[in-house]
């Protein structure tokens, strides 16, 4: 009756709800303890990409800690930051070669990728977002991350909106 | 229009209520041959706005996340409680629902709960002075206007001094507010006796919701000074709270020969929810607040007070003391997915005294209310509760002060309600038929019997049509039954007849207690549709059939000697009648991912035999258009205009309001309001013959504040 179902993305929703995963993989993800300089060192997010989303990760920072350790957010000014961090988020509006690249260099670090472009989980991205329907969704690459002596709790590949790659 | 265009107007939307019950059916099995609708159902969390609830949603399980929907919600899935008293959806409410949400009141830049409340197609808010408003819905406006309910949070918070609102004292913090629900015409089943031609309720949010700092700070020319904060935190594993406050100043309006309507107030608050089970929601709310709000009036006086004219006035720059607390308890108890059973007492206080003349006026309210839901087979979804509330005032007022008494000055009344609604479907996500009454018990009338029929059709998910009968009354209050009123001198006459020296005659009016309610019996049809994500539009039609409004009538002369003047008596009756009717289109086109407009307009006619007809404006038009620039800028225009009021020699005027923001950070918010940028000043109502109180202007304003969220 009607024309094609157009989808309105609230994007404030969306970066808040993506915000709280990533907040939800720094709880559900454990690090080898060498990649702290001890028990009470940050644990540091970095993102390459949009600045509103580490504007959401900054604001979840004040609120909480993950596993006892605060978080601090950086903002990457390019893809070669020599910066020190646990967890890079490469948003979408980062190249494709250029995300591929970063994702390649970064192999073997003991550093969780996430990224939000399609195709991004099989090029070695531990985590994938993705959008299906009104759902956010993300893919993640299991022996990709214990590769880089990532260890994923099954509570979070077990839930309904994680889609297991390279099993 | 006389009574034979009344009846042919009832009779069309009689016919056309019978027209739609019995196409019903028919539309139905078109529906039924049609391929079955897609099982997509966007998951809705309806917690899930803002970051802190969905933090506490991943701490407590992180799969709750996947109910999150990124998708704005469109517009007939909006939830609404108001309208049966459950949680239901814009799109299955059978009545002229609209929902003024936390986003909306955030983008107009509005510092108040009346000038939020001027987005909601047809409701009437006109600006009496600084502090003073006059808010109505469907006619029947005035500083005074009666027959609206209006509650915060479940309390109750219209006067029964006069069944109407002291606007100058209903505030929250509007952040923290959920969203404001306005119902349009009778509401009267599952609500109390004022809800006549309509209901708002102002929803705030559970202190889950509200977890962290916030504080904000601004000012500017005419909105002096107000800051606000609130701290919301945790108390235990299951038990959140937040404690807030704030405060402003107002300047006075606009007034040739001066003002004195500056307006000042603060208030601080609390609410505690409470989780002790899967199934149990405890909250625990209250506030309290001081102010102080000031007017210039002309008070009448049985001596001259000047020796030219106007003899009988004295003029005084009056200060209205406020001061006043409450203090709320619900506790809901789900029993099952569609059953559940809500207990809720709250206590409330309110003080206002006059500093120029000896009045005061007290009151002290305690409310006690139940209800309970649940189904019935696979058809009724039954509705039923009972409540009782006593209200006690005390009136200061030695007679030679204002001229307005109330005798007894101090009463208390009883007010005992039950009702009972059934939502019966008809068949099952396509045609519905609510029927309920609600019966009540009051001091004034007695016993009082408000029935409504309410049919209710979705064709698609998309798209609802629904028609409604209903009987809705307002019960007298203190001024209908207790009032004497004195006003000016409306002529002269010679004292002692036939020769003598000119004295006044002063009409001086008496409440009565042979008086009945107010009554009203709405026919109502509406439709509305959301055609695609980006477009909805609502609309709504109604003819309002009015009996025993209130009237005057002549009850005697007499002569007081000792001034010497004639006092005109006069009673209040309740010979009054007429019909008021209308229709309120609301569009909202979300043009693009960053801009969105939406637009209501009102159309309102009313012919009745008593005052109060050019009260209300016959056109008015509300237009918003709300822009993301980009780089978390955000540019809100909103226009308006209203038509002229003839009752009140106001003449029609369009205003403009402006606002920009900027969030440099999630934490940040920098804003700049400009309110009324079209002309210098326009006034919105006129003064009050009754109590003197004069109007002012409303003056073109700007202001400008930050506002800090973490």
């Amino acid at each position: 009756m009607y024309g094609a179902r157009q989808v309105v993305i609230d994007r404030r929703q969306e970066l808040n709800l993506k915000g709280v995963y990533l907040y939800s993989f720094c709880r559900f993800v454990t690090w080898p303890d060498a990649s702290f300089t001890g028990p009470q060192a940050p644990l540091v997010i970095a993102v390459l990409g949009s600045k509103d989303l580490t504007a959401t990760l900054q604001a979840v920072a004040m609120k909480r800690t993950a596993n006892g350790r605060k978080l601090e957010i950086k903002q990457l000014a390019k893809p070669d930051d020599p910066a020190d961090y646990h967890l890079l988020v490469i948003t979408a509006d980062i190249k494709a070669e250029e995300q591929s690249k970063l994702i390649k260099r970064l192999q073997g670090t003991a550093v969780l990728v996430v990224t939000e472009s399609a195709g991004m989980g099989n090029q070695g991205a531990h985590v994938n977002f993705f959008l299906e329907g009104a759902t956010v969704k993300f893919e993640i690459n299991v022996p990709a991350a214990q590769a880089c002596q990532l260890r994923i709790d099954p509570q979070l590949t077990a839930l309904k909106v994680a889609r297991l790659l390279g099993a | 229009m006389g009574a034979a265009a009344q009846f042919s107007w009832k009779t069309v939307v009689v016919a056309a209520i019978a027209a739609l019950a019995t196409l019903g059916p028919a539309a139905a099995q078109e529906v039924a041959e049609a391929p079955a609708a897609s099982e997509e159902s966007a998951p809705v969390a309806p917690d899930a706005s803002d970051l802190d609830s969905l933090l506490n949603a991943a701490d407590q399980d992180v799969s709750q996340l996947s109910q999150v929907s990124v998708v704005q919600a469109p517009a007939l899935d909006m939830e609404v409680s108001t309208v049966s008293r459950q949680e239901s959806t814009v799109g299955k409410s059978p009545a002229a629902v609209f929902v003024i949400t936390n986003e909306m009141i955030q983008r107009s830049g509005v510092r108040n709960i009346p000038d939020a409340l001027r987005m909601a197609p047809g409701v009437e808010v006109a600006r009496v002075d600084a502090n003073k408003w006059a808010i109505s819905i469907r006619g029947f406006n005035t500083q005074f206007a009666n027959k609206l309910l209006v509650q915060i949070d479940g309390r109750t918070v219209y006067t029964p001094t006069f069944g109407g609102v002291y606007w100058d004292v209903q505030d929250v913090l509007l952040e923290d507010v959920e969203r404001i629900e306005v119902i349009r015409g009778p509401g009267a089943t599952v609500w109390g006796a004022n809800a006549v031609n309509g209901v708002i309720n102002i929803l705030t949010k559970s202190s889950r919701d509200t977890q962290g700092m916030f504080g904000e700070a601004g000012g500017g020319t005419e909105e002096r000074n107000y800051g606000g904060f609130r701290y919301g935190g945790k108390l235990s594993r299951d038990a959140t709270y937040r404690l807030w406050g704030k405060w402003f100043e107002r300047d006075q309006g606009l007034d040739p020969d001066g003002a004195a309507d500056d307006w000042r107030s603060g208030r601080g608050g609390y609410r505690v929810d409470w989780n002790p089970s899967c199934c149990d929601l405890v909250t625990l709310q209250g506030d309290a607040y001081g102010g102080s709000a000031g007017s210039r009036a002309a008070y009448t006086t049985l001596t001259p007070q000047s020796p030219a004219p106007p003899f009988y006035f004295r003029q005084v720059d009056e200060r209205t003391n406020l001061a006043g607390f409450n203090n709320l308890l619900r506790w809901t108890h789900e029993l099952s997915d569609d059953s559940d059973w809500t207990i809720q007492t709250y206590y409330d206080r309110t003080e206002r005294s006059l500093e120029q003349v000896p009045f005061r006026e007290n009151r002290d309210t305690v409310d006690f209310d139940f209800q309970h839901r649940f189904r019935l087979g696979d058809v009724h979804g039954i509705i039923w509760g009972c409540g009782y509330r006593n209200t006690r005032d005390v009136f200061f007022q030695p007679a030679d002060g204002v001229p307005l008494q109330f005798q007894p000055p101090s009463r208390a009344d009883d007010l005992f309600s039950y009702f009972i609604q059934d939502e019966i479907t008809l068949r099952d996500e396509f045609l519905y038929l609510t029927g309920g009454a609600k019966f009540q018990h009051n001091d004034y009338t007695g016993f009082e019997l408000q029935p409504t029929v309410r049919l209710l059709c979705t064709p698609t998910e998309r798209q609802s049509i629904w028609a409604s009968v209903s009987r809705a009354v307002r019960t007298p209050t203190r001024t209908d039954d207790d009032v004497i009123l004195t006003t000016a001198p409306a002529a002269f006459a010679p004292f002692p007849p036939p020769a003598g020296p000119f004295v006044p005659v002063f009409p001086r009016i008496f409440g009565s207690r042979d008086i009945g309610s107010e009554q009203v019996v709405a026919y109502e049809i509406g439709m509305r549709a959301q055609p695609t994500d980006r477009f909805s539009w609502d609309l709504a039609l109604f003819l309002n059939d009015y009996r025993y409004l209130r009237n005057t009538a002549p009850a005697g002369f007499t002569v007081d000697p000792t001034i010497p003047a004639y006092i005109a008596e006069q009673v209040l009756t309740d010979d009054g009648s007429g019909i008021g009717y209308g229709f309120e289109p609301a569009v909202t086109f979300q043009a693009t991912d960053k801009w969105r407009l939406t637009t209501a307009y009102t159309f309102l006619r009313m012919d009745l035999n008593v005052l109060g007809e050019g009260d209300s404006a016959r056109n008015r038009l509300y237009v918003q258009s709300s822009h993301d620039l980009g780089n978390n800028w955000e540019f809100d225009l909103m226009g308006r205009y209203v038509d002229h009021l003839p009752g009140q020699q106001v003449p029609s005027y369009l205003v403009m309001d402006a606002r920009l923001a900027w969030y440099p950070t999630s934490t940040f918010e920098f804003y700049v309001v400009g309110r009324n940028l079209l002309d210098s000043a326009h006034r919105e109502f006129g003064d009050d013959p009754y109590l003197g109180t004069m109007a002012t202007e409303v003056q073109r304003e700007i202001y400008g504040g930050v506002a800090v969220r973490y």
